[in-house]
């Protein structure tokens, strides 16, 4: 299937004065090459082929084989879609990989164009229809299973869909008399709703959401529309021309990328793809020529955001209370849950191994990035970092102290004891606190009295509990009755600080046991614990990092013993669970759409 | 060799402006002759006049000077190709190699012929293509990686090419456009099928693109220019026939009843069902190509 076998040496060429460069090919050097992961990708379909280049310089990375490819369409994690009729299915190719990673059935439809919910993750595809039977919309929950299946008695064919930033799905297509149509699948409607629009789309083209507008590509008209919906009505505030688009009209895709660039098919011989500023408009800066094949045609281009490359969020996460935040060393992005729901609500991008996380009072979230010797600050249902300070190794986890608001991030070293650093107000330069005694460190966690506790190793693997009382200078270990096997992380759970212990044993084999424990003055004293129970399967391991307690209340704040502990099982990959607490036993409940390796986790309540 | 007369001879004798008979004919594979009907044949008389030899005819097609085109296999095994004689059963023209595979459907456009074939042994399928004043061999090929088998070609006023195929991963019936005969090609969505096997394509006056599909619930589907939308209109045939042609005034349109041995006529545009006539045509020869002069 796959064949990266051309390297090409890529050529500006400038024609006349005026004409945008041309990338193409002049030669083949005959040699492998494989795609780049690192940056953001433009995917091109033609029926067999689909071409990878990266963008926006349009350099050719490779090739891959395809069956009846259509339209694709990419997710917020950088997963391109492609449709294809024939096999009819649509396959999953993440970022920079050539070989499908999921294929989701799509058995006697024609699927013709996907668009990726930013909200949710589900992927919705456009099923064109046959001659002798109408078309519909194919709604995947979370990319996977079986679809939903939603007609619109006004449309016939359909040839595209687009989500906007709020879930809604925006499909175009044409009536039993070839008019055009263009309707709304509400996000939590379960109907169409058809929308008037002030000015007639001469052919239907391309749906999607740039930003501000939902956008209808006009392949007669040669240009894109901006369209403002209220209700059943469009109102086309917008305007952009693509001056030379050669269309052939016969549902090329363009694409609109970050609101500022348009990569469009140009069908002067079918097998161009231009660039067009957007939503400027005027003529094409680039052109990708060459590459296509002499007897296909190019249909459709998405382009793939590296992992790492931007964050996201929906506009309605700053007003869902409860956030749930997961670190996820597999992408080394931070995804972020509605609480209540489990429906994905946005993505924290830029970490190098994202690892544990805390929570202030306010609900502003501290994630530890672990590589990148930072801990970063976002607020609840932000998706910029307000703050980020370096740490002097590698960061493991966090805690905020209730009285004071310092904040307390405990390091990895690369050679030698870690530490433990305090910022004053989570501010300024940190004072350090290190201890031959308390030599590895795991996430700290601070009492409603101020005082710091950390699980530790000593350089010879002996595990015990180290401590900064509240208002002392130094790190100092501290005794405690419980026995530690594999520390996991210390917490406030709103009424006792807990020692968690990732390799406590039990007649089902390991599990994560999470322990009470009461200040005295001999020390730490255990007065109850919870155990953790089943993974992914029976009788296998449960180890969860940093298992986080759910209060009413942001942990700093929170006065009332926490009800669900939120953690996943390392030995289980794209899962994560919730226990009762402090009953413990077996999970609850699960996130339907979990990240691939979590390593850490926050609920961040609004204030 | 496959018989190659003098192009000149040939081409002087067809380009005649003498008034012609309406002639409809029909070919069946296991015959060896084309027979050539009075055009409204509602008296289910016999052939008026037969072209051949022949040998396994095919698809047929008349050019606007009354020529007949047969997709045949040459006889002695000398390989397929297209057979042409002249017009009302007139004496043999040149014949056109096809060394690709069988040789399905023939379509004229001008100086240009089209030829698809059913089957070359390896997808995808070819349309290939012939000047008829350049010899005997094709001067050019035209193909889709979506073609599986290749049923009809026709050609409408704008010198569009249109393919009918069975779709190489469904097995069902679509249409192909190829722009002014040239690469590449573009399959027509709307013109896809679920279910069936697709038939030939031909075109009204109008422009109108006719797809022929042959299933449990035959079925002509007419697409209006430029043939993105849903079917304008459906005509039920009685029967499932691979080809169909219109009268020359475009007020009937004739399809060959495999079936049952026979010409259905039905009222163009409006699809009511006419007459038959079976005169001379056996089921058990495999008719199957109808073209009308």
């Amino acid at each position: 299937m796959k064949s990266f076998a051309r390297l090409v040496a890529l050529a500006l060429l400038t024609g006349c004065a005026g004409a945008p460069p041309q990338l193409g090919p002049p030669m083949l050097l005959g040699q492998s090459v494989a795609p780049a992961k690192g940056g953001d990708l433009l995917y091109v379909t033609t029926p067999d082929e689909t071409w990878i280049f990266t963008f926006p310089k349009g350099k050719f990375v490779g090739n891959f084989g395809v069956t009846g490819a259509q339209n694709p369409c990419s997710d917020r994690n950088g997963n391109v879609f492609i449709p294809q009729y024939g096999p009819d299915d649509i396959v999953e190719i993440a970022h920079g990989g050539e070989a499908p990673i999921a294929t989701l059935d799509d058995t006697g439809e024609v699927p013709e164009s996907c668009s990726s919910d930013p909200t949710t993750g589900n992927l919705a595809v456009a099923n064109f229809g046959f001659a002798s039977a109408p078309g519909n919309v194919a709604i995947y929950q979370n990319a996977q299973g079986t679809p939903a299946l939603y007609s619109d008695s006004a449309i016939y064919y359909y040839w595209f869909c687009g989500y906007d930033d709020r879930g809604n799905l925006f499909v175009d297509g044409i009536n039993h008399s070839g008019s055009p149509v263009f309707a709304e699948l509400p996000r939590r409607g379960g109907t169409f709703r058809n929308i008037t629009l002030n000015e007639r789309i001469k052919k239907p083209g391309s749906v999607q959401w740039d930003g501000t507008y939902i956008t209808i590509t006009d392949e007669r008209a040669r240009a894109i529309d901006r369209v403002k919906v209220s209700g059943s009505r469009g109102t086309i505030v917008g305007t952009t021309m693509l001056d030379g688009w050669r269309t052939s009209r016969r549902g090329e895709q363009s694409w609109l990328q970050g609101g500022t660039a348009i990569v469009s098919p140009d069908a002067h011989n079918l097998r161009q793809i231009g660039f067009w500023p957007y939503p400027a408009g005027g003529n094409p800066t680039k052109i990708i020529t060459g590459y296509f094949g002499g007897t296909f045609y190019v249909d459709g281009e998405t382009v793939s955001v590296a992992s790492g490359g931007q964050s996201w969020m929906s506009p309605t996460a700053k007003a869902i209370r409860e956030l749930l935040y997961v670190s996820d060393w597999a992408t080394d992005k931070v995804f972020v849950y509605n609480y209540a729901t489990g429906s994905p609500v946005g993505t924290l991008a830029g970490f190098k191994e994202p690892f544990g996380q805390c929570v202030d009072k306010a609900g502003d979230v501290w994630i530890a990035d672990y590589e990148g010797l930072a801990v970063v600050e976002y607020a609840h249902g932000g998706s910029k970092p307000m703050k980020r300070l370096t740490t002097d190794g590698f960061p493991v986890g966090c805690s905020i102290d209730p009285a004071t608001g310092n904040l307390a991030v405990g390091n990895d070293a690369a050679s030698g004891a870690g530490d433990i650093e305090i910022w004053k107000n989570a501010s300024g330069s940190p004072a350090d606190y290190s201890n031959e005694a308390c030599y590895r460190l795991w996430q700290p966690g601070y009492d409603s009295a101020g005082n710091l506790y950390a699980e530790v190793e000593t350089k010879h693997f002996a595990r015990g509990v180290c401590e900064i009382p509240a208002g002392a200078t130094s790190l100092a270990t501290i005794s405690t009755d419980a026995t530690i096997d594999f520390p996991g992380g210390v917490m406030w759970d709103g009424k006792y600080i807990t020692l968690s212990d990732q390799q406590a044993l039990s007649t089902d084999g390991d599990i994560t046991a999470i322990y009470q424990a009461k200040r005295t003055g001999s020390g730490l004293r255990i007065v109850g614990s919870t155990d953790l129970y089943l993974g992914c399967e029976h009788n296998y391991d449960v180890d969860v990092v940093a298992p986080f307690i759910v209060g009413t209340k942001n942990t700093p704040a929170n006065n009332k013993q926490g009800t669900v502990v939120a953690g996943a099982n390392v030995w289980c990959p794209s899962t994560f669970e919730y226990w009762a607490y402090p009953a413990g036993g077996r999970f609850s409940s699960e996130l339907t759409a979990a990240p691939v390796e979590p390593y850490g986790q926050s609920v961040s309540i609004s204030e | 060799m496959p018989h190659s007369p003098s192009l000149a001879i040939w081409m002087g004798f067809a380009r005649g402006t003498a008034a012609r008979p309406k002639l409809t004919y029909v070919s069946e594979f296991d015959a060896t002759t084309v027979s050539a009907y009075t055009s409204d044949n509602r008296k289910n008389e016999a052939p008026v006049c037969q072209s051949g030899s022949v040998h396994d005819p095919e698809g047929i097609a008349t050019d606007r000077f009354g020529n007949l085109y047969a997709a045949v296999g040459f006889s002695g095994f000398r390989g397929y190709g297209i057979a042409t004689f002249a017009p009302s059963c007139g004496k043999a023209g040149p014949t056109f190699n096809e060394d690709l595979g069988l040789p399905e459907d023939p379509a004229v456009d001008g100086r240009t012929l089209y030829l698809t074939n059913l089957d070359n042994g390896s997808l995808p399928v070819t349309v290939l293509v012939y000047n008829i004043d350049a010899g005997s061999q094709p001067v050019g090929e035209l193909t889709d990686p979506s073609a599986g088998e290749g049923l009809g070609v026709a050609v409408n006023s704008h010198h569009d090419l249109f393919w009918s195929t069975t779709n190489a991963l469904t097995g069902h019936g679509q249409v192909i456009e190829f722009r002014k005969g040239r690469l590449p090609g573009r399959v027509l969505k709307a013109t896809f099928m679920n279910s069936g096997f697709p038939g030939g394509v031909l075109f009204d006056k109008s422009d109108n693109l006719l797809f022929v599909v042959q299933a449990s619930a035959p079925a002509i589907y007419i697409f209006a220019p430029p043939y993105d939308a849903p079917p304008a209109s459906t005509i039920s045939l009685k029967a499932s026939a691979v080809y169909c042609t219109l009268s020359v005034d475009q007020r009937q349109i004739f399809c060959l009843d495999y079936s049952n041995g026979s010409v259905d006529a039905y009222a163009y545009p409006k699809g009511t069902y006419l007459y038959s006539y079976t005169s001379g045509i056996e089921s058990s020869e495999d008719p199957i190509g109808i073209a009308v002069q």
